[in-house]
């Protein structure tokens, strides 16, 4: 059922695929990408991360367009789920936001999905002082 | 270079295409060139261009003048396009579900984006019909009505336009 709102989205034009996360960056489910789960996870974060930065100023943006490379992506967040949709080029971009509403309202119903997505219910601003750990600070924490 | 810069034509309605021989790679192009360049396909002007990422078509031809210098871009027409334009049928159908969502002021916002959109209902591209749903859906203020716009004009546009 998830599928099918993926591929209604992945019918648009340009759009290459898409894929959903929980707001710790977890991919749910994804169609239509040939990328790794760990790519998708990374583009999630940087998007939730975008969004929590907005959620410190009291004002948290829900919609988030950008460029990375020469693709155009676009994340929407709703009901603690993170939909993610990777185009060539924006070509139908009111078209695309409108299916993307439709289809993540729907998205959002499943029970499967709400469960997993309430279960990684976090606050934001914790995406924010997560960072990737380099090989020094490894070994550091290895030590102790 | 100069030669070619000279056949630059910065009218709005023409349209250009990616060259087949030049590609952007190595080229140090700034976000609003990348934005630019994404959107040129051999199908959008440089008005629908200018649409599509906010911008004015100015900037737009400025933008796409120093693509084509580079030699990244080639015209691909430069006649007119001719438009199809929204059927009586859609209006009807969109004041219709409006109506079922926020009352009798649905005629007034229809015509209010309209004129907003600088455009008028007898000649309305069907190209910006999606837009015209979207201005539309930004002013219901339930999420859960919005949605419901939303998805009936979805279903709509899919068994009459796509």
């Amino acid at each position: 059922m998830v599928e099918r709102w993926l591929r209604e989205i992945q019918n648009l034009p340009s759009v290459k695929g898409t894929f959903i996360t929980t707001m710790r960056g977890a991919v749910l489910e994804s169609y239509g990408l040939e990328i790794e789960e760990q790519d998708m996870q990374n583009m999630a974060i940087r998007l939730l991360r975008i969004h929590a930065l907005t959620w410190e100023a009291e004002n948290p943006l829900t919609e988030i367009e950008l460029y990375w490379k020469n693709l155009f992506i676009v994340g929407k967040i709703s009901q603690n789920i993170l939909l993610v949709t990777v185009c060539d080029s924006p070509q139908v971009v009111a078209l695309l936001r409108i299916t993307i509403n439709v289809s993540l309202s729907h998205i959002v119903q499943e029970k499967k999905i709400y469960k997993k997505a309430k279960s990684h219910v976090t606050d934001p601003s914790h995406l924010l002082r997560k960072g990737q750990l380099d090989e020094n600070e490894t070994k550091l924490l290895a030590k102790r | 270079m100069a030669g070619r810069a000279r056949n630059f034509i910065a009218q709005p309605h023409v349209i250009y295409k990616k060259s087949e021989i030049k590609s952007a790679t190595g080229l140090n192009l700034r976000s609003a060139e990348w934005a630019v360049l994404t959107q040129i396909n051999g199908e959008q002007s440089i008005q629908e261009i200018a649409n599509v990422l906010a911008m004015t078509v100015k900037d737009v031809a400025h933008i796409m003048y120093n693509l084509y210098t580079h030699g990244v871009i080639d015209v691909s027409q430069v006649e007119r396009k001719k438009h199809n334009f929204a059927e009586v049928q859609f209006f009807d159908t969109l004041e219709k579900v409006l109506m079922t969502i926020i009352g009798p002021v649905a005629t007034f916002v229809i015509d209010d984006m309209i004129e907003d959109m600088e455009l008028d209902k007898s000649k309305f591209p069907v190209e910006r019909i999606a837009e015209l749903i979207e201005l539309i859906s930004d002013e219901i203020s339930d999420e859960a009505k919005k949605i419901a716009f939303q998805s009936d004009m979805l279903q709509y546009l899919k068994k009459k336009l796509i």
